[in-house]
């Protein structure tokens, strides 16, 4: 933030500035390794926060504004497959190891995709029209607000605000060493997330549609002068955020081992998403993963003494403290 | 037939008007110049020939086509490749990948046409899966030239090319100039530097406040006393 | 009837105090605050904490009650019509906004938009959820309830809400017209000046982060008074009220409704939005549900910014000119 550009210009307060950032990292390290339980909590945690926080960051960089309705996407993408699961899919529990049953696989890519409807819907009814009157960036972000409360409202009209529950069964818990105890659905989020980081890295790096997102959101002009159709490129970064967000609502629902589904689940993790999103560098999808890893395991770590209702404020805290000597975040490297 | 045809062309920002009715031609194979002073309206009017700023009046005529109703990425395809002055890579792609951009529209295969931009640029070749944002100032220029190639367009747009570089850069980045003019494309420019532009240039027009104020040959420019102590300095 | 819209105009005047205190962040100074509940909820604390009684002895709360400033004032003579504790609270609400807007601003205020909103949000949650788990200070999620009623002994109970509508308009009224004042003086032009160009703001000489900063801290003590006149008028107050959707969006709503940086868009917003929000439990069943005023507020906001982005009051004196100008056309063909 400001003081840094200030007090970290000469060369030993360089200096120190990356003892002090060697020891931070140091000591989150040994705190994280000492109750290694919990940060290995962390990592499931960050990996759900990663699938939202690199959609938000996908979304900043070809529009430039933080989406302020992409928790509440994830919520509902979390009640969409609530909804297929109950209403329509058979009844199954207990596949596998884990709690959910089989329908699960099936009501997530649908619940993907009707997110991934949902967020290109909003570019076009929404965005779009603002972009195209050039509204000020705040007023687009205001739009979001409003597009989150809609959402909210939306989903509580159609479900009520009881808290439900996906059908599942209980399950006994693999024990490691050290300590260390898995839920089986665990291993379940992170590998669903660990797979969609990897087909996102391969569309970003391999396919042109890929490159030419990241073009334009390097530089959305020159991609213009090469013809790129920057609008296409938005309506499919829209398009693969809503999915992630929507992948991130069913993950967070088997996150939780009752399997719970709240209207305010998606809004509540709003704060540690940005923290996420701007800890890696806003803007960059690479980022934006570790950030979330960073912020996962701190919110998770620190319940060894805060009270688990301060996890977010314990993920802003962490965004404060990376910004104060890293204001571009730890990716974020360009001017 | 001119390859470039404009008349008439308003253009601006907003409410701001910055260029008032210019008339400017590129015959096919030429290399022209446009000089003048600070906000004389220069790069402005390669926007709007290039369609990233909407003409408000005036006609532009492209390869026998009138343009000016197109958006920039339909004028593009038509063979009509622009590189900005500043902000004119990808800074986080690899060189390859700013050359697959800037080949965005070709349906055919890239690998040959990339082939040939690094034998043109031979500095560019050795750092192919290097990213954009860590060239220098003199191989940022060449791979923006680069990128503009990809789709061997007919007219090349150059705002200020050598802005920013040394002395012996900016000798190299002329001879990129005329080197790429002799494979037949011609080549609009905006340069500070005009007597060094106008001596390798077919012709130059003089811009100032929004108006061409003069049209000539280039050595013919470059040795008006007038326009001498008026857009070039004391030299 | 009359109690409904007694309450219903008490809580359109606060939640305009809260509006305005908003628009001299955004509409007139472009500052991004999303944290709009975090002032809202230090106004409303404060002011509490200094004034509540102590729990009688069958409530075995402990948290601090270190107050009851009505009680220990009450050797002090009134001062004309004004309840010298209650004036105190509200010094105080300003006072602890102030102090930390101003810390918060200094750290943020240089941040793109989007940062600040992000830091702004951040903010406000960490002030909820001080107050929720800190049970020494705010008595968690119970909140605080023995709060005490202004000019009390004075006033019959069965009359406050009457009185207590005075009191809140007085207030606005004397915000109104402060802030009416100051978007007129010089002071207003350079905040709009940096609304409209920073950069030539800046090249003009203005001081542009001490004047965002000045902005910054006036219109969260707006908040923060607006915080105290509500704890005030329920008596009563816990987190629940300062979620980001009922502290900041229902806010944000009101000013975008009414249309940012209009001097009567506060009280335009204020009325509109609150009418759908408290009007629609009159409607028939289905459509009563607190989740139907979500969404409907919600789309309200998105349908304003797209097809009326300068919000409803210009639309409001356009038609008021019309109907002058056909009152004075009629009046014309009458003389005729």
């Amino acid at each position: 933030m400001f003081f840094t550009a200030r007090t970290m210009s000469s060369p030993a307060a360089a200096r120190v500035s990356r003892v002090v950032q060697s020891t931070l990292a140091i000591v989150f390290v040994v705190v994280a390794l000492s109750h290694i339980g919990l940060a290995v909590n962390g990592i499931f945690l960050g990996s759900i926060l990663a699938m939202g926080a690199v959609g938000i960051t996908l979304v900043f960089g070809v529009m430039r504004f933080a989406n302020i309705a992409h928790g509440d996407m994830m919520t509902l993408g979390a009640y969409v497959a609530f909804f297929l699961l109950v209403s329509v899919l058979p009844e199954h529990t207990g596949l596998g190891p884990f709690t959910f049953g089989f329908p699960l696989l099936i009501a997530m890519p649908v619940s993907m995709a009707a997110v991934a409807a949902l967020a290109v819907g909003m570019d076009v009814f929404v965005f779009r029209r603002l972009r195209l009157r050039r509204a000020n960036i705040v007023t687009i972000e205001i739009a979001s607000l409003g597009i989150a409360i809609a959402v909210r409202g939306f989903v509580q009209m159609v479900w009520g605000t009881p808290v439900r529950y996906f059908p599942n069964e209980g399950r006994a818990h693999f024990s490691l060493p050290a300590d260390i105890s898995i839920a089986p659905n665990h291993l379940f989020v992170s590998g669903a997330a660990l797979a969609l980081a990897i087909a996102l890295h391969l569309l970003l790096t391999r396919t042109k549609q890929g490159k030419a997102m990241r073009a334009t959101s390097d530089n959305p002009d020159l991609a213009r002068a090469s013809g790129i159709n920057t609008e296409r490129v938005l309506l499919w970064t829209w398009g693969i955020a809503g999915a992630l967000a929507g992948a991130a609502g069913v993950l967070l629902v088997i996150f939780n081992a009752t399997a719970q589904l709240k209207p305010t689940m998606g809004f509540q993790l709003l704060v540690p998403l940005f923290a996420a999103v701007v800890v890696g560098g806003i803007g960059n999808p690479y980022g934006a993963f570790i950030g979330a890893m960073l912020i996962g395991i701190s919110m998770e770590v620190s319940t060894a003494w805060a009270l688990p209702t301060y996890k977010p404020a314990i993920a802003f805290t962490v965004m404060v403290i990376v910004l104060l000597f890293r204001p571009r975040g730890i990716l974020g490297s360009k001017g | 037939m001119p390859l470039l045809d404009a008349a008439g062309i308003r253009a601006g920002y907003g409410d701001t008007e910055i260029i008032h009715g210019v008339d400017m031609r590129v015959d096919a194979g030429e290399v022209v110049t446009i000089i003048g002073p600070n906000g004389s309206g220069k790069s402005t009017m390669m926007k709007a020939i290039v369609g990233i700023v909407q003409a408000s009046s005036g006609e532009i005529w492209f390869d026998g086509r009138r343009i000016d109703g197109l958006g920039a990425d339909r004028r593009i395809p038509l063979g009509l490749c622009y590189v900005p002055q500043t902000d004119n890579v990808f800074p986080t792609l690899t060189i390859t990948e700013n050359l697959e951009m800037g080949g965005f529209l070709r349906s055919d295969r890239l690998d040959g046409r990339i082939r040939e931009m690094f034998e043109l640029f031979p500095d560019l070749a050795g750092k192919r899966n290097a990213k954009a944002g860590s060239l220098s100032g003199g191989q940022r220029q060449m791979m923006a030239v680069a990128r503009a190639l990809m789709l061997e367009p007919k007219l090349l747009l150059l705002d200020e090319p050598t802005a920013g570089l040394s002395p012996l850069l900016m000798e190299t980045v002329f001879g990129m100039v005329r080197d790429i003019n002799a494979t037949g494309v011609a080549i609009l420019m905006v340069e500070h530097n005009a007597k060094k532009a106008l001596a390798i240039s077919h012709r130059g027009y003089v811009l100032a406040v929004g108006e061409v104020r003069m049209e000539n040959t280039g050595p013919e420019l470059a040795n008006d006393p007038q326009v001498g102590r008026l857009y070039l300095g004391s030299e | 009837m009359l109690e409904f819209l007694t309450a219903f105009a008490i809580l359109i005047g606060i939640y305009s105090v809260f509006t305005l205190g908003l628009n001299v962040h955004w509409g007139y100074t472009g500052l991004f605050n999303i944290g709009v509940a975090g002032f809202f909820a230090l106004g409303a604390y404060a002011a509490s904490l200094l004034t509540i009684r102590p729990p009688s002895s069958d409530q075995v709360d402990d948290y601090l009650y270190a107050g009851d400033l009505a009680n220990r004032l009450e050797g002090l003579p009134v001062i004309g019509a004004l309840d010298v504790w209650f004036v105190a609270a509200l010094m105080a609400a300003s006072l602890v906004t102030a102090a930390v807007a101003l810390v918060v601003g200094t750290i943020t205020i240089r941040l793109r938009g989007d940062y600040l909103a992000i830091a702004t949000l951040g903010i406000a949650e960490s002030v909820r959820l001080v107050f929720l788990n800190e049970r020494w200070l705010g008595n968690g999620s119970k909140g605080l309830y023995t709060i005490p009623r202004v000019f009390d002994g004075i006033v019959p109970a069965q009359d406050y809400d009457r009185v207590y509508l005075v009191v809140v308009l007085v207030v606005f009224a004397a915000l109104f017209l402060g802030i009416r004042a100051l978007v007129h003086s010089p002071w207003g032009r350079v905040l709009r000046a940096i609304r409209e160009d920073e950069v030539t703001a800046e090249a003009s000489g203005k001081h542009v982060f001490r004047f965002k900063l000045q902005a910054f801290v006036l219109g969260a003590v707006i908040m923060g008074i607006g915080g105290a006149l509500y704890a005030f008028n329920l008596r009563a107050i816990s987190p629940s009220a300062f979620t980001p959707l009922l502290g900041t969006f229902i806010i944000w709503a009101m000013l975008v409704v009414g249309g940012s940086g209009r001097l009567y868009a506060p009280i335009v917003g204020a009325f509109i939005v609150w009418g759908i929000w408290s009007g629609s439990q009159f409607l028939p069943d289905p459509l009563s549900s607190p989740n139907v005023r979500y969404f409907s507020v919600g789309v309200l906001v998105v349908l304003v910014l797209v097809y009326a982005p300068d919000g409803v009051t210009p639309l409001l004196s356009r038609v008021r000119e019309r109907w002058t100008a056909r009152r004075r056309l009629r009046r014309a063909v009458a003389e005729e």
